[in-house]
C-alpha cells in the first residue's frame, strides 16, 4: 500500500531521489547527462505529494526537481539551491507561502527569483503578487497553463 | 414559591402586635400597681382616722363613766338634786355610747371582744351598782349609799378604769400595726410601678431597635439592593437573616438576582456558542472547497495530460491509478461531508439492532487486511457474542475508520492489531497499530473536523473527518472512544459501546478466536 509510487515513464524515466529526509527530495533527470549543466531547477513547494508529482509531470523535460512540503524546508532548499524558478503552494504546513515568499524577497541571494504562486484561493491573486509573486495559477490548474507560465517566467518561450 | 418562604418563623405583623401587647401589659401593670399604691395608702389613712375616732369615743365613754360614778357618789354625799341631775344626763346617754364603740370596732374582732367586755362591765355597773344604788339611796339612806360608793363604786370604777386603758393600749398597738403594713405596701407598690416603668421604657427601646435593626436596615439595604440590580449588577445579594415577611423578601430578591444572572450568563454562553457555531461555519465551508479543490486539481491535471499527451502504458496506468484515487478522495469527502452535516443537523438516523460486534469486526479485519501487503492484521476476539445495540452500517464505518487509519499511518507496515472484549456493562474494542503515532502537540485535536495534523505534510491522504464524524457516531450510541499515542512507536485507539446482552452474565469467555489476515492471502 504505496501511496506516493515512483513515477515511471519516459518524462521523469530515470528519476534520482538526492535526498529524501524530512519530506525533502530533490530529482533530476538523468536521461541527458550532457544537459546536466543547462538544466534549470524548479523547486516545487507544496504539502500535498500528488500535486508535486502533477507540477512534474506538467513541465515534461529538462528539469531538475527539488520538492519541499512545508514553508520552513521550503526556504532552506531554496538558499541551498538557488533555483530557477520557485513553485510555491500558499497552504503550506509550518510557515505559509506568502511568508515563504516575504522571506525570500528580503533574501539578497534570492531577491530576483521567480515565483510562481500556486494556490486554491483565486482571491489571494492579489496579496500574492503585491508580495512579489512573479505569476499566480488557480489550483486546479490546466497542465499547460503551468508548463507556458514557467517557460515564460524562464524566458523560454 | 409562596410554600418555600412560609417555612419561615412568624410574620412581622404577629412579632409587631405581640411586642405592642407586651408593652401594653407592662404599663397595665405598672398602673394596676400604683393604683394598689394608692388605695393601700388611702385605707392606712382611713384606719388611721378610725383608731383615732375609737380613741376619742373610749375617752369620751371613760368620761361619761366617769360623770355617773362622780354624779352618784356626790349625790350620796350630799343629797341635792344637781348632782342627782348630772348622775341622770350622763347615765342615759351611755347606752348610745356604748353601741356605738361597739360599731366603730366591729371589723377587728380582738378589739370587739374587749369592747364588747369593756360595755359588758359598765351595764353590769349600772344595773348590779349605779341604779340600785341611787334606788337605796334615795328610798332609804343616803349615808349608807354614801358607804357603798367610797368602797364598792370606787373598786367597780378602778375596774372600769383599767378595762379602758387597756383597750385603748390594744388599739394603740392596732393603729401602729396597720400604719407600719400601709407604708410597707406603698413602699412596695411604688417600687414595683418604678421598675415597671422602667421595664417598660427598656422594652420600648428595645423593641424601637429590633425594628431598626430587622426592618428598617434590611429594606433600606434591598432598596439600595434594587436599584444595583436595575442598574445591571445581577452579582447583588442580600443578608438573608432578616425576620417575617422581610426576610421573605430578601430571599425573594436572592432569588430573583440569581435568576437573572443565570439567565444573563446562559445568554452570554448561547451567545459565545452562536457566534462559534458561526465561525466553525464558514470555517467548514472554506475547507471543504480547498478539500475538494485538492484532489479535483489532481483529476483534471492528470486527465488534460492524459487527453492530450502520449504517455507510455505504465506511466498511463500510475497517472490513471492517481485520478481513480482522487476522485475517491472527492466521493468520501462528500460522504464524509453529508455525514457531518447530518449528525450537526441532528438528522442522523441511527438504526437500532441488536448485533454481534465480533462478527462486524472479522468481516472489516478481512477486507482491511487484504488491502496492504505491507501489514499483518491480527484478530484478537473472545467465544461468546459480543452483542450491542446499534446501527451495522455505521459501526462498520467507525471500524473501517480506525482500521484504514490504521494502515495508512503506519507506512512502514508492521501489525495491526484489533481485539474485543466485554466487561460487565460494555464492549471495547481497540486497534493499534506500530505506525508514526500522533505528536503529543496535536493529540487534543485529533477529533476537530479538517485536522490532519503534520499528516498531510507526510504524503497521507485523507479528509480530516474520519475521526470526528466515528465520534460522533459512537457517542450517539452511548459509547465512548479515545486512544493512546506515542510519537514514533504507534497509536491505539479504543472505542466502549454498552453491552446488549438481556442474559445477565456477559463476561469474557476463555479461550480465543485468534486469527491472522495478511495481505499476501489474496
Amino acid at each position: 500500500m504505496r501511496l506516493e509510487a515512483p513515477a515511471p515513464g519516459s518524462a521523469v524515466s530515470a528519476v534520482r531521489r538526492l535526498a529524501s529526509s524530512e519530506g525533502k527530495c530533490i530529482e533530476s533527470s538523468e536521461a541527458n547527462r550532457a544537459d546536466v549543466q543547462n538544466q534549470k531547477t524548479v523547486l516545487i513547494c507544496d504539502d500535498e505529494p500528488m500535486l508535486r508529482e502533477l507540477v512534474r509531470a506538467s513541465l515534461e523535460f529538462g528539469y531538475r526537481f527539488a520538492e519541499a512540503n512545508d514553508g520552513i524546508v521550503a526556504l532552506e532548499l531554496a538558499r541551498e539551491l538557488r533555483p530557477d524558478v520557485v513553485i510555491l503552494d500558499l497552504m503550506l504546513p509550518r510557515r505559509g507561502g506568502l511568508e515563504v515568499l516575504a522571506d525570500i524577497r528580503t533574501d539578497e541571494r534570492l531577491r530576483t527569483t521567480p515565483v510562481l504562486v500556486v494556490s486554491a484561493w483565486p482571491e489571494r491573486r492579489e496579496a500574492a503578487l503585491e508580495a512579489g509573486a512573479d505569476d499566480f495559477v488557480t489550483k486546479p490548474f490546466d497542465p499547460d497553463e503551468l508548463k507556458r507560465s514557467m517557460e515564460e517566467l524562464l524566458g523560454m518561450e | 414559591m409562596t410554600s418555600r418562604y412560609r417555612t419561615s418563623s412568624v410574620s412581622l405583623a404577629t412579632r409587631m402586635v405581640a411586642a405592642s401587647a407586651v408593652v401594653a401589659l407592662l404599663v397595665v401593670a405598672v398602673f394596676v400597681g400604683l393604683i394598689l399604691a394608692l388605695s393601700a395608702v388611702r385605707n392606712a389613712t382611713k384606719d388611721e382616722a378610725r383608731s383615732k375616732d375609737v380613741t376619742v369615743a373610749t375617752l369620751e365613754l371613760e368620761n361619761l363613766v366617769v360623770d355617773v360614778d362622780t354624779g352618784l357618789r356626790d349625790y350620796s354625799i350630799t343629797g341635792k338634786p344637781r348632782f342627782l341631775a348630772s348622775y341622770k344626763a350622763a347615765r342615759s346617754a351611755l347606752p348610745e355610747r356604748l353601741s356605738r364603740l361597739e360599731e366603730l370596732v366591729a371589723h377587728e374582732p380582738g378589739q370587739l371582744r374587749r369592747a364588747q367586755d369593756l360595755t359588758a362591765e359598765i351595764r353590769r355597773y349600772l344595773t348590779d351598782y349605779a341604779d340600785p344604788v341611787l334606788r337605796f339611796a334615795q328610798t332609804e339612806s343616803l349615808a349608807a349609799g354614801r358607804a357603798a360608793t367610797a368602797t364598792e363604786g370606787k373598786r367597780r370604777i378602778d375596774e372600769i378604769r383599767a378595762r379602758f386603758s387597756a383597750f385603748r393600749g390594744a388599739e394603740d398597738i392596732l393603729a401602729r400595726a396597720r400604719t407600719r403594713s400601709a407604708a410597707d405596701k406603698s413602699e412596695q407598690a411604688t417600687a414595683l410601678g418604678i421598675a415597671g416603668l422602667v421595664l417598660s421604657a427598656l422594652f420600648i427601646v428595645v423593641f424601637g431597635l429590633y425594628l431598626a435593626r430587622s426592618i428598617a436596615r434590611p429594606v433600606r439595604e434591598a432598596a439600595a439592593g434594587a436599584t444595583q440590580l436595575a442598574g445591571g449588577n445581577f452579582l447583588i445579594r442580600l443578608q438573608e437573616n432578616a425576620p417575617g415577611e422581610v426576610g421573605e423578601l430578601t430571599r425573594a430578591f436572592n432569588e430573583t438576582a440569581e435568576r437573572l444572572e443565570r439567565a444573563r450568563t446562559e445568554l452570554q454562553h448561547q451567545n459565545a456558542r452562536l457566534r462559534e457555531g458561526e465561525r466553525l461555519k464558514s470555517e467548514l465551508v472554506n475547507t471543504v472547497s480547498h478539500e475538494l479543490r485538492t484532489p479535483l486539481a489532481g483529476v483534471r491535471g492528470f486527465t488534460a495530460l492524459l487527453l492530450r499527451r502520449d504517455f507510455e502504458p505504465e506511466v498511463r496506468r500510475h497517472y490513471l491509478g492517481i485520478v481513480d484515487a482522487q476522485a475517491r478522495r472527492l466521493s468520501e469527502l462528500i460522504d464524509h461531508f453529508l455525514d457531518v452535516r447530518r449528525i450537526e443537523e441532528g438528522r442522523f438516523e441511527l438504526a437500532e439492532e441488536v448485533i454481534d460486534i465480533a462478527e462486524l469486526l472479522e468481516d472489516e479485519a478481512q477486507l482491511y487486511g487484504a488491502q496492504s501487503a505491507k501489514h499483518r492484521l491480527e484478530l484478537d476476539l473472545p467465544d461468546a457474542p459480543l452483542r450491542v445495540r446499534g446501527d451495522p452500517d455505521r459501526l462498520r464505518q467507525v471500524i473501517g475508520n480506525l482500521l484504514s487509519n490504521a494502515i495508512k499511518y503506519s507506512p512502514q507496515g508492521g501489525v495491526v492489531s484489533l481485539a474485543a472484549e466485554r466487561d460487565e456493562e460494555s464492549v471495547r474494542v481497540q486497534v493499534r497499530d506500530e505506525g508514526v503515532g500522533i505528536p503529543t502537540t496535536q493529540q487534543a485535536r485529533i477529533f476537530t473536523k479538517f485536522f490532519r495534523g503534520d499528516m498531510a505534510a507526510s504524503g497521507i491522504t485523507g479528509t480530516g473527518l474520519g475521526l470526528a464524524v466515528s465520534r460522533d457516531i459512537v457517542e450517539s450510541h452511548g459509547g465512548r472512544i479515545g486512544f493512546t499515542s506515542a510519537e514514533g512507536q504507534g497509536t491505539s485507539f479504543w472505542l466502549e459501546l454498552p453491552g446488549a446482552d438481556s442474559d445477565g452474565d456477559g463476561g469474557p469467555q476463555p479461550g480465543n478466536r485468534s486469527t491472522e489476515w495478511k495481505g499476501e492471502q489474496r
